[in-house]
């Protein structure tokens, strides 16, 4: 990141809160020579507002308060964002909280160094009072108001975006579902089959009618077991096999430890498909596809290899750009586990890697918590 | 009617010859190619009348075998499961199709059209393959004694042009003449990999060792066998933008 990227906006930021506390200040000072409001802020205040040490004076107390003030809320908002992220409105009111008490916090602390200030450098304290806490009054209102945008604008902004993730979860776990080119080409091979080969005919519809309802379960049920998934796996590379026969060998290598783990469904699947599809309908040769899943400590390991082509590039991006079943997989994988998942590029396959939950997690998934708020 | 089936599954081109029995048109299958590049040299081997073809196949698909067939071609249907690039394609040529999995009666009624017109070329076809003449090669027929040979452009060293033939010079050995223009080739090949570099040479640029001057302010190429192609004047600056690139 350049300087000037990064100090640009923060130089507009002090423009603004100075050009606000200015405005402030002198809104103030404005109001003091009205004898009317000088008689309202005699009684607010119980001090004379129209004795000034310093003329305008009071614009230097209303941008002194006006900086301190809105630096420390929108710094101790940025901490409490990144330390508590806002999930329920109790995270809403310890955020509020926190806010309150640090400006207060600031408040005081400014208010007894400007009355040092008047004190001993301008020699004075009477006087310098009113204007002292009229512009502080004023910001802190100002700021408040400021704040409470920020939040709501935030908060739409995290209902839309959540609603978004969700609906387009939705709508990936539908995309995952159905490949017509797979379904029409197994539908041939059954015809192949039936008349000369009836039992491995009804093999394959019986592997078929499994995996379908598999794939139609997975919507409604966004968390199923490791185990579960190399099921269905089990079951697409038996049709996989009665249509490329020698061509396709599968070797597996799942650690038992690892099966319990819990992830979305129709994960491995279509990374298995990814992989024939890629490796053994690509090569006119016979292809082996190897799927490994293993566990070290706490995360989870997936990978699926192929002696296909493999990839022409080793930039992720540009692999999910093209659309295939693997962008499908990696976004709903983040959308499930967050930043803890990751998926990486092999030159002959592709490595998966989540956390391993199992039972009950300790995190409420992303999905889950999106849509609570 | 003589008929070829290509298919990269053997279950797909088992269910094809099932049918083919079945139908009360009569068939004779004259060979079988489970892939693209052993269907080129087959169909041009066998010159059959009617050509099954899938679209989805590793290698070369149905449409890579087409861009290598050269006229008179035969007559062709090709067989989809889904692809809508595909389907669209069928639709917008007005070519023959089936999809996966094949029907007895739509097998049986394009039998009956593609009999009835036998005597003619497949004009739809030819008007296809006419329109895709831009589209990029990935592999080339080249002919070696009476066979037809697939090879991919990156095994040629260089194309040269002599009198009304072209050949294909292969990193391998050999020279075989090829039914390409130096002008398609230079068009439909990748231009990051195949520069033009004289009216009569099209050179794979991985081949190139030295660039040596020669009179005038040409210059010569010096490729990995050790063969000499001349560089054109006008394009000497283009050969040494690429190889200082």
């Amino acid at each position: 990141m350049s300087m000037r990227t990064t100090w640009l906006p923060r130089l507009r930021l002090l423009s603004l809160m100075v050009a606000v506390g200015a405005l402030a200040g002198l809104a103030v000072q404005w109001f003091s020579q009205d004898p009317l409001m000088l008689d309202w802020l005699r009684v607010a205040t119980w001090r004379d507002p129209a004795l000034h040490l310093l003329p305008y004076d009071g614009i230097g107390y209303g941008i002194v308060y006006c900086v301190s003030i809105w630096s420390t809320v929108i710094g101790v908002m940025r901490l409490a964002h990144r330390r508590i992220p806002l999930r329920t409105w109790r995270d809403l009111a310890t955020h509020v909280l926190l806010i309150s008490g640090a400006v207060g916090v600031v408040f005081a602390v400014v208010s007894v160094l400007t009355a040092l200030f008047c004190l001993y450098v301008l020699g004075q304290l009477a006087g310098s009072a009113p204007p002292l806490y009229i512009p502080a009054l004023v910001t802190v209102v100002i700021t408040l108001v400021i704040t409470a945008c920020c939040y709501a604008v935030g908060f739409y902004q995290r209902l839309r975006d959540a609603e978004q993730q969700t609906m387009q979860a939705e709508l990936r776990a539908l995309r995952a579902q159905i490949n017509p080119h797979f379904l029409f080409n197994t539908l041939n091979s059954i015809a192949a089959l039936v008349h000369r080969r009836p039992d491995e005919a009804e093999a394959v519809i019986e592997h078929l009618a499994d995996l379908f309802r598999y794939t139609l379960r997975a919507s409604q049920q966004p968390r199923v077991t490791l185990a579960d998934e190399i099921e269905a796996t089990e079951q697409y590379i038996a049709i996989e096999q009665a249509r490329f026969r020698e061509r396709l060998f599968v070797t597996r290598a799942i650690a038992p430890e690892v099966e319990t783990a819990e992830m979305p469904s129709l994960i491995l699947q279509p990374i298995v498909e990814n992989a024939v599809k890629h490796g053994v309908a690509k090569t006119e040769d016979a292809c082996a596809v190897q799927i490994e899943g293993s566990r070290l400590g706490q995360r989870v390991t997936l990978c699926v290899r192929d002696t296909g082509p493999g990839f022409d590039t080793t930039d992720l991006e540009a692999v999910l750009a093209r659309g295939t079943g693997l962008s499908n997989v990696y976004h709903r994988l983040k959308a499930h586990f967050g930043e803890e998942a990751s998926l990486t590029l092999l030159p002959d396959g592709v490595c998966l890697q989540f956390p391993y939950w199992s039972g009950a997690p300790a995190r409420v998934p992303h999905e889950a918590t999106a849509r609570a708020i | 009617m003589r008929v070829v089936l290509v298919d990269d599954e053997p279950l797909a081109r088992e269910r094809l010859r099932d049918l083919l029995h079945r139908s009360d048109v009569h068939v004779d299958v004259v060979g079988e190619a489970d892939g693209g590049k052993r269907a080129v040299p087959l169909i041009y081997e066998t010159r059959p009348d009617l050509v099954f073809l899938d679209i989805e196949m590793p290698g070369l698909d149905g449409f890579d075998v087409l861009d290598l067939l050269a006229p008179p071609r035969p007559h062709v249907v090709f067989v989809t499961a889904y692809d809508a690039y595909a389907l669209r394609a069928f639709e917008v040529h007005a070519l023959d199709y089936l999809t996966k999995p094949v029907r007895l009666e739509r097998l049986t009624a394009s039998l009956r059209r593609i009999a009835a017109l036998l005597d003619q070329p497949p004009a739809a076809l030819n008007a296809f393959a006419q329109s895709r003449t831009s589209a990029p090669l990935r592999r080339l027929t080249l002919h070696a004694g009476r066979k037809l040979r697939v090879i991919e452009p990156a095994d040629v060293l260089c194309f040269e042009a002599q009198d009304k033939l072209v050949f294909a010079h292969l990193r391998t050995g050999g020279s075989y003449p090829i039914d390409f223009t130096i002008q398609a080739l230079a068009e439909r090949l990748d231009s990051d990999r195949f520069l033009r570099v004289h009216r009569a040479f099209l050179v794979n640029v991985t081949t190139i060792r030295e660039l040596q001057p020669w009179y005038s302010g040409t210059y010569q190429l010096r490729l990995e066998d050790g063969r000499d192609v001349p560089v054109a004047r006008r394009r000497v600056r283009a050969v040494k933008a690429l190889l200082r690139g």
